[in-house]
């Protein structure tokens, strides 16, 4: 590997490792898993090099990449037929815990979109256009999924 | 929403982030994802040379073509055996005739080949096409010795000079109604004007399809070259235009020499009923068996074929009339040869016709009959022929095609495809001495042939009326005498190169036209079935029978 690709690789890892690794944790609920997938991620970043026209293009294909891998493991022969241990979620605060339980507990796509949403703050029309999926799909995902933290979690998530 | 309630929502979204937060890639998340990175990055560059190399690499050295050549090779090696080995095996019944004498054990170990002759089997033959049965109850008896020892054959000399292996090999190509027409007639005189040829060229019927070597076809149209391969008649139809060669008369006796014994069959209607008379230099008994269309003198004995059954003395080694030697055809098996562990035989289609390309076998089988196996098998269609003559001799088959592929050819003994040394047609049989073969070509000049090269010489040129026969370097035949009507027999020295005459043919009846190697001499049959030794030393001429 080139130096110069190496210094881009980097650059990469540490500006969307945390995104990807969040993503993946989202999705898999497990914390070694989304390491693994986030991995994953990278070394297809690597092997084949992308063009990316800009940042939030190259920002959108990794989150993209990322949920696809993470179904793909979901719908692995792996983890359908093997039961895996529950997350640990004891190092966070016992406040978090319960708000990342119930968030955990909602269907893939409405955390993805929860996600999207509050944590990077994309738009209902911005998270379609990552997703490839119409506002209205991505608009129902979130408003189904703050109807179930309202339930769960007192307060919910704010519209 | 009331305000406690946006505020709770405040929180919880704060907490969810904070918890998000606390997710954590391992500290050497980013030194192992380079490295694994690398080692990807090694592993494809590496995949990608070795892929290059293998698109530079030219089609035939891939290792996938070359497996698949190597696999097409290997079927197409094996096919061909298969469809030689697997023809369907069919009973056949043989109405042809040859006649096969040979000569084995000479002093100087050398071989020699056949005198036609060939009426027996006229006497087998079924209208209906089918063949009589052997007559198993009436072959194989005891020999009855006979009794009559003449002070003359009891003198014979123990032995002579260096003597050829020869095989006499009958064309069974003439059908008995043409033999039986040009049966010489009883006065005792053959007519040796017309015992030459005609002059008639018969074109070849088809050109050979079996490789040939250069220096055959060179040497052939070198030294012969009044007689070019295209005008070469085939010996089949010469057979039948020119059937006025002596040697090739109907009513000939079948003989075979070890040079210490004769072995003769006579033709039926001549003497003793055509039964096999064995002389053993001192008495003449006879072996009770008749019909044979083949003979060897082979290992101390004598073997002999009836109707596609092979005998040895009074034993069936063989029996190949309910095999399928050639397919569908009916063929006639015929016994040229033996060695220390197997009987060499070929097969003709009994039905072809001459001219045409027919299939044909080259067989041997073990002294005891059990094992068999086919040496080559002509298909009918890209080759094939008919077999006049044949002969073993130093690990390999030489024969002569009469018709189809014309020509003489070369087989290894162990089998394999044949080689063809010449085109030139055989006219009767030929002997083999010192790397050469010695044969009477269409045209009666006798002719000396290069087994390996196929370079031919002429010996004598024109009016050889016999098969030659070869003994201690000397080659005798018979040939018109230049001053006479009659015949002569003839010696030609094959180091000096010159010819001398022997003996006149003076009270013979239709000449010599069958002569064999005796220890002490020749054994000499006339046309009328009459069999003469001859002591070379003292010159004196003694009847057998």
């Amino acid at each position: 590997m080139e130096h110069k690709e190496q210094a881009e690789f980097a650059e990469l890892l540490q500006k969307y490792s945390a995104m990807v690794l969040r993503i993946a944790f989202s999705n898999v609920k497990n914390l070694q898993d989304a390491q693994d997938i986030a991995q994953d991620v990278f070394m297809s970043v690597l092997t084949k090099q992308p063009h990316f026209d800009s940042e939030e293009h190259e920002k959108a294909w990794l989150i993209r990449v990322t949920i696809n891998r993470c179904k793909n493991h979901v719908k692995s022969f792996w983890n359908r037929r093997t039961e895996g241990l529950s997350e640990d979620l004891s190092y966070m605060p016992k406040e978090e815990t319960g708000v990342m339980e119930a968030v955990l507990a909602l269907p893939q796509n409405y955390r993805n979109v929860i996600y999207l949403h509050y944590y990077e703050g994309y738009s209902i029309n911005e998270i379609s256009e990552i997703l490839h999926k119409k506002p209205a799909t991505v608009g129902t995902w979130l408003a189904r999924g703050r109807a179930a933290l309202k339930n769960t979690l007192k307060g919910g998530f704010d519209e | 929403m009331k305000p406690e309630e946006n505020h709770r929502s405040r929180e919880n979204i704060d907490r969810y982030r904070a918890a998000m937060d606390h997710l954590r890639l391992p500290e050497d998340f980013e030194q192992r994802t380079l490295e694994l990175a690398k080692q990807h990055m090694e592993c494809t560059k590496g995949k990608q040379s070795s892929r290059d190399i293998w698109r530079a690499k030219p089609f035939y050295r891939r290792p996938a073509a070359q497996v698949c050549f190597v696999l097409l090779l290997f079927l197409v090696i094996g096919i061909f055996p298969v469809l030689h080995f697997t023809q369907p095996f069919l009973a056949t019944r043989s109405n042809d005739s040859a006649a096969v004498t040979q000569y084995d054990g000479g002093e100087n170990g050398a071989l020699c080949g056949g005198v036609p002759s060939g009426p027996v089997s006229g006497e087998i033959e079924r209208t209906d096409g089918t063949a009589e049965a052997a007559n198993a109850s009436e072959i194989p008896t005891e020999n009855s010795a006979s009794s009559a020892n003449s002070p003359e054959t009891a003198s014979a000399p123990a032995a002579g000079a260096g003597i050829e292996e020869q095989a006499f090999l009958a064309d069974p190509d003439e059908p008995a109604e043409k033999r039986s027409r040009n049966t010489i007639p009883g006065d005792g005189t053959m007519d040796t004007d017309t015992g030459l040829p005609s002059d008639e060229s018969v074109p070849s019927p088809s050109q050979p399809q079996l490789f040939q070597e250069n220096g055959a076809a060179s040497a052939q149209s070198g030294q012969n070259t009044g007689e070019d391969s295209a005008q070469t008649p085939a010996p089949s139809a010469l057979l039948r235009s020119a059937p006025e060669n002596a040697y090739e008369e109907p009513g000939l006796p079948l003989v075979a020499s070890d040079g210490e014994k004769l072995y003769f069959q006579p033709y039926p209607s001549q003497k003793n009923g055509g039964s096999l008379m064995v002389w053993d230099g001192t008495a003449l008994s006879s072996t009770g068996i008749s019909h044979a269309d083949s003979l060897i003198a082979v290992n101390g004995g004598y073997s002999y074929t009836i109707e596609n059954k092979l005998y040895h003395g009074s034993s069936l080694v063989r029996d190949f009339s309910d095999e399928a030697l050639l397919g569908t055809h009916a063929f006639s098996l015929r016994v040229f040869g033996s060695d220390s562990s197997y009987f060499y035989l070929y097969a003709n289609a009994a039905d072809s016709v001459s001219g045409e390309v027919s299939p044909y076998a080259i067989l041997r089988v073990s002294l005891d009959g059990q094992a068999e196996q086919l040496l080559f098998g002509a298909d009918g269609l890209s080759t094939g022929g008919r077999i006049s003559q044949a002969i073993l001799a130093e690990n390999t088959v030489y024969y002569s095609l009469s018709a189809g592929n014309s020509g003489i050819y070369a087989l290894d003994s162990a089998g394999g495809q044949p080689r063809q040394l010449s085109s030139m047609s055989v006219s009767g049989s030929f002997c083999y001495w010192n790397g050469e073969l010695i044969f009477t070509d269409t045209g009666t000049n006798l002719c000396a042939m290069q087994s390996e090269s196929g370079s031919n010489r002429q010996l004598v040129e024109g009016g050889v009326l016999s098969p030659p026969v070869v003994r201690g370097g000397t080659v005798y035949y018979s040939a018109k005498s230049p001053n006479a009507a009659t015949g002569a027999i003839y010696a030609y020295d094959l180091a000096g190169g010159e010819s001398r005459r022997l003996l006149e043919e003076q009270g013979t009846a239709g000449g010599f036209c069958q002569l064999l190697p005796a220890s002490d001499g020749l054994f000499l049959v006339n046309a009328s079935g009459d069999v003469f030794h001859y002591h070379i030393q003292t010159g004196i001429l003694t009847e057998i029978t």
